[in-house]
């Protein structure tokens, strides 16, 4: 199809003003890689800006300097693997019930609210804290897993997703005989796979970025997940001029806060954008396309 | 951006449970204090009648038990240690095997097990928890707020005898170099806690620091008077010290929490960040006072001249120390460690020439300067009321003492070097005269270079000193800048002797109102004296005195007189 002169300028604009968007979301990515591999007095001149100024690995040596961070890396691994695994299970198992009607799922509203209501009302810090430790889940990794093991806001998600799929198809699948979890497994899901990763991606991501949880449920900094430990890193060197008093040049010589933080950034952000590529054929491979004929 | 939105809203939901939660135990403990006091008395009962015994137990056991005695039978110490990512250990040594631990067993028999360990910036957070799990350890570290809390509650022992017996002759002269630090550790006459004392006032001073080779370019001489100081500034910012024909310098390094400011308010006798003990006996803070007014005017003129960033109310720190090492501002007030940071990157940056050097802070009139100083314990080490061996405890303190203050280097360096001291957390007390003693021994030996009576952390920084006077080696020029003759040490020095120095009536305790309200009265106060400073008629800092009595400051003050009036 011809494009007439007006659309032709409508593109040119779109797409420059889409390259520029995107630019946006980039540059800090790669100010952020580029002070990484700077050298510490060139970040504290504030010089560097797309390219490293006095190139050096020093940062990355700093924060991989010891075995903390491989140990802590697959403590995070494993933090995800278990997590993401439980919260899709306990997703599923939640949302598809809550995706009937009133007439398929008996007081439907008491259960939405049930859940729902954890969304708005906390335990708070400490009543949760006695909880882990009487479930003598403290310094485990169930400690990071159990607690959040249904994260209801992805649920809810989930549940729309599923009250979205042509009824018909699970009729279908009644008539053929079907029971149940025949058909929460074999039709549902499988056409619900945009939205099953959607929500994956999320419960991955939490996990892989949360730190706050492992600081104050590990009783030994060993048991840090990755996050957890390099959270440690980064606020430290501030704090040891004021706590030791003394001889650390040898660390700041070469790191100071600020490239150390954006070393880290980027190990941390690394992870999550290999899975990314593999999740995105799925929100991009079109919703329910051609399953209902007619 | 969905996750920091995310992020946020947790962080607000999970504050505001938090608060919730707070609010909860205020209700449930003041209801449950009547039937809790009586227990609670029981208990203190109960710890003395213990300590007593033991007390005659331990002595009639072993004569010659002392400061450094050892058990003939192996006893098990828990405790709360606080970690450093940035520990090195050596030779597959740990948090939980390491020479301290070794030590402990082969010199005390005493077997040190951590009942958990934190991140230091956990540490506090931790405490809370394990306060209200009711799962503390035998020794661990509170700060002053949590020291109330623990003493209140009646869950610590009362070391007053043990310390009297087992206290070696170290620990007891770091406890006497700040008696007053020292006896904040006591209630009622008892000691429940050990202060864990500070680098001294010495390392909490002030001084102005000025870029060397701007001076020379321009002729100028060190200042002795405040006009000279902004003398100084205004030919910086006037006169192109950086000879590259663009005036891109200005004079005195400000961020936007005023710090520098804060501190220059000193030169006016005004001392806006701490509580002052008045003549007539009672307590008010600083901020409030006319002396306060007067520096403002100053700095409102500074800022009208170009002295001042026109940029300062909007540059965090990051930007400040960026202007400092990309050489754009020559002046900074600034603590001993400037040399250390920014001071290396200023030398990477801009040659050797480029340092700065100190100058004692000078007064705007004729009456000497005196600098503020803040309240220095940040920790007391506590031992449970449960434990059976609170003297182990003085024992390790002992142990920790002996080896930094007075220990071999190849002891210092085993023990300390790397920051592997952090595995005495929390037996670990600093000895308030430790950077005093490095200036004196340093300076001393500085031409002669005999270095035999330096103990191992002396020698440790005259090395660095060496260093950067031999080889101009950027990496030393922190310890150079602080402890050499030349160095900051130098300047403070005085100002410790002669005592010039102004301590605040607060000592580390919060009172009800503070926590609520004192930090939006100190953002009040930085947003008005920022407005000031810009140029906004100096009657607002009488209204803000206005203000900061009637949003909360008056019944802070009244909280303060009588928690620390006499």
């Amino acid at each position: 199809m011809k494009k007439s002169m007006g659309q032709k300028i409508f593109l040119a604009f779109n797409y420059a003003f889409l390259s520029l968007a995107g630019l946006l979301c980039l540059l800090p990515f790669i100010n952020l890689l580029a002070v990484s591999l700077s050298s510490s007095s060139a970040v504290a001149a504030g010089s560097v800006s797309f390219v490293p100024k006095e190139f050096t690995l020093s940062s990355y040596q700093f924060v991989l300097h010891s075995s903390k961070f491989i140990t802590a890396f697959f403590i995070s691994l494993k933090r995800v693997l278990l997590g993401v695994g439980l919260n899709m299970i306990l997703m599923i198992c939640t949302a598809y019930p809550l995706s009937k009607g009133k007439k398929q799922l008996f007081a439907k509203p008491v259960y939405t609210w049930y859940f729902v209501i954890t969304m708005l009302i906390g335990g708070g810090l400490i009543p949760t804290y006695l909880v882990i430790v009487k479930l003598r889940l403290i310094d485990t990794i169930w400690s990071l897993v159990l607690p959040g093991a249904l994260p209801v806001y992805n649920m809810i998600i989930l549940m729309n997703f599923f009250k979205s799929t042509p009824e018909e198809l699970e009729e279908a699948a009644q008539i053929d005989g079907a029971g149940v979890w025949t058909t929460l497994w074999k039709v549902v899901l499988p056409i619900s796979k945009p939205g099953l990763a959607t929500v994956a991606l999320f419960c991955i991501v939490s996990h892989w970025n949360s730190w706050f949880d492992g600081l104050i449920y590990m009783n030994n900094p060993r048991h840090y997940p990755l996050q957890s430990y390099l959270q440690t890193l980064v606020i430290n060197p501030e704090q040891m001029l004021r706590i030791s008093g003394g001889d650390y040049t040898k660390i700041l010589a070469m790191v100071n806060a600020r490239t150390g933080r954006a070393a880290q950034l980027f190990l941390g952000a690394l992870p999550i954008l290999m899975v990314y590529p593999f999740l995105q054929k799925y929100f991009s491979g079109g919703l329910l396309m051609g399953s209902v004929k007619g | 951006m969905r996750n920091k939105i995310a992020e946020k809203m947790l962080a607000f939901a999970l504050t505001g449970a938090l608060l919730g939660s707070l609010a909860g135990c205020g209700n449930s403990g003041a209801a449950a204090s009547d039937a809790g006091e009586a227990g609670t008395q029981n208990a203190v009962e109960n710890a003395e009648e213990k300590a007593e015994g033991q007390a005659e137990a331990v002595s009639g056991k072993e004569e010659e038990d002392g400061p450094y005695g050892r058990y003939p039978e192996t006893v098990t110490l828990t405790r709360a240690q606080m970690t450093c990512a940035a520990t090195q250990w050596e030779n597959g040594d740990d948090e939980t095997n390491n020479p301290w631990t070794r030590t402990a067993l082969e010199e005390f028999n005493i077997r040190l097990e951590d009942a958990w360990a934190a991140d230091g910036s956990q540490y506090a957070e931790k405490i809370n928890l394990s306060i209200a799990s009711q799962t503390l350890p035998d020794v661990f570290w509170v700060n002053a707020n949590q020291f109330k809390q623990v003493t209140e509650l009646g869950l610590v022992a009362d070391l007053t005898q043990v310390y009297e017996q087992y206290a070696s002759d170290t620990l007891k002269g770091i406890m006497d170099s700040d008696r007053e630090a020292f006896e904040s550790g006591k209630i009622d006459g008892k000691l429940m806690g050990i202060s864990t004392q500070h680098f001294g006032v010495i390392s909490q001073m002030n001084c102005v620091w000025i870029r060397d080779d701007w001076m020379q370019k321009l002729n100028l001489k060190a200042p002795e008077t405040l006009e000279d100081v902004y003398e100084i500034c205004r030919q910086f910012t006037q006169n192109d010290p950086d000879g590259n024909g663009v005036d891109d310098t200005y004079g005195l390094a400000v961020d936007k929490s005023l710090g520098s400011l804060y501190a220059l308010m000193n030169s006016y006798h005004a001392y806006p960040k701490i509580w002052l003990n008045k003549e007539d006996g009672q307590i008010e803070y600083g901020v409030i006072q006319s002396e306060v007014r007067n520096a403002l005017e100053a700095f409102q003129g500074l800022y009208t001249e170009g002295i001042l960033s026109k940029e300062f109310a909007v540059a965090d720190n990051a930007k400040m120390t960026e202007d400092l090492v990309s050489g754009k501002v020559g002046v900074a007030i600034w603590g001993s460690s400037f040399g250390y940071a920014p001071g290396i990157d200023v030398i990477k940056n801009n040659g050797e020439e480029a340092i700065f050097k100190s100058y004692a802070l000078p007064s705007a009139d004729a009456e000497a300067v005196k600098l503020a100083i803040d309240w220095p314990v940040g920790n007391y080490v506590v031992v449970n009321k449960n434990c059976q061996n609170p003297e182990a405890a003085i024992k390790m303190i002992n142990l920790y003492t002996r080896v930094t203050n007075e220990g071999t280097a190849e002891e210092y360096n085993a023990f300390k070097n790397n920051e592997r001291d952090w595995g005495a957390i929390p037996f670990q007390v600093q000895n308030p005269m430790a950077d005093y003693n490095q200036y004196v021994e340093i300076s001393a030996v500085q031409d002669s270079r005999d270095t035999s009576g330096l103990t191992p952390d002396q020698l440790g920084k005259y090395e660095h000193v060496i260093d950067w006077i031999d080889n101009k080696n950027p990496d030393s020029v922190g310890q150079y800048s602080q402890v050499s003759r030349e160095g900051a040490y130098g300047v403070m020095k005085p100002f410790v002797d002669n005592e010039q120095y102004v301590r605040t009536a607060y000592k580390g305790v919060s009172t009800p109102t503070m926590v609520e309200k004192m930090s939006s009265l100190d953002a009040m106060r930085d947003e008005v004296f920022t407005k000031i400073i810009m140029g906004e008629d100096i009657g607002a800092f009488d209204e803000f005195v206005e203000s900061w009595n009637s949003l909360g400051g008056e019944d802070i003050t009244g909280e303060m007189n009588e928690l620390y009036g006499n």
